[in-house]
């Protein structure tokens, strides 16, 4: 379905995000993708700017060999969501994350976050994405 | 039913979409009724779920399961996003009342008027913590 551009502009930005600074743990780039008043709802991380970025110094120095992958991007409106997956080490099954973004002023003012580690084995055949 | 604010007008497409998820939730979900399924999803719809069987079999079994020993089940719609066949739903599981429950994202494909493909996240709700802040 055709987006609006307002909806096609906040999926670039957040794609952005996460190539720039969140698959990066790159703190020195909070301010360009994260709103002021930045409301965190994730479990994993304290709250605003200060958080995020307290998250990111603690995230680099525990996962150096991180590797994180977009599996689903979706717009409606200001709110965009991502689907994406984590594996800390090598033979890690990975984390599933599911990611909910409100943009506002042309940065992320919301975020929610769901976290669940993969088992080792599915119970079907078509795998976790 | 906590659709999010619509800063935009959906196509048909999406209202119906949209729905058909509401519907799940109330119909099924909610109202913990294993036959209402077939109106919702197709029998072989495609489940990611790391905790689900493939089908509506197994979902039908949960759903009997789930009426048995916790009839008092409810899934709180905290927001609801659509992109196309596309519909995200976050919400909050509870089994009982003041069961802390857990966090969920679903996604469905929707296609020819039913679902056909279902992804989940869930997270347990637990005391501790590093944000206060509430997960919703």
């Amino acid at each position: 379905m055709p987006y609006s551009p307002q909806e096609q502009h906040n999926l670039d930005f957040c794609t952005r995000m996460y190539h720039e600074m969140l698959f990066t743990f790159d703190a020195s780039r909070v301010d360009e993708f994260i709103h002021p008043d930045y409301i965190q709802h994730s479990t994993a991380a304290s709250g605003g700017r200060e958080g995020l970025r307290a998250f990111f110094a603690d995230r680099a120095g525990r996962f150096p060999d991180v590797k994180m992958t977009i599996k689903g991007a979706f717009a409606d409106g200001d709110y965009t969501i991502f689907q994406i997956h984590t594996i800390r080490h090598e033979g890690d099954p990975g984390m599933a994350i599911a990611d909910i973004f409100r943009m506002e002023d042309g940065k992320v003012r919301e975020h929610w976050e769901v976290l669940q580690e993969i088992p080792a084995s599915l119970p079907h055949e078509n795998g976790m994405y | 039913m906590a659709r999010i604010h619509r800063p935009r007008n959906y196509t048909t497409e999406e209202e119906v979409n949209l729905a058909l998820v509401e519907g799940l939730f109330e119909n099924v979900l909610n109202a913990i009724d294993d036959e209402a399924v077939d109106f919702y999803i197709w029998p072989d719809y495609i489940q990611h779920s790391p905790s689900a069987r493939q089908g509506t079999g197994p979902l039908k079994e949960l759903l009997r399961r789930i009426k048995r020993d916790h009839p008092q089940s409810v899934h709180d719609v905290k927001r609801m996003m659509v992109d196309g066949d596309m519909v995200m739903v976050h919400y909050h599981a509870r089994r009982w009342p003041g069961d802390k429950g857990w966090a969920a994202v679903d996604i469905y494909r929707i296609e020819n008027g039913l679902i056909a493909e279902h992804w989940d996240v869930v997270q347990d709700i637990q005391p501790g913590s590093i944000n206060p802040l509430s997960p919703f």
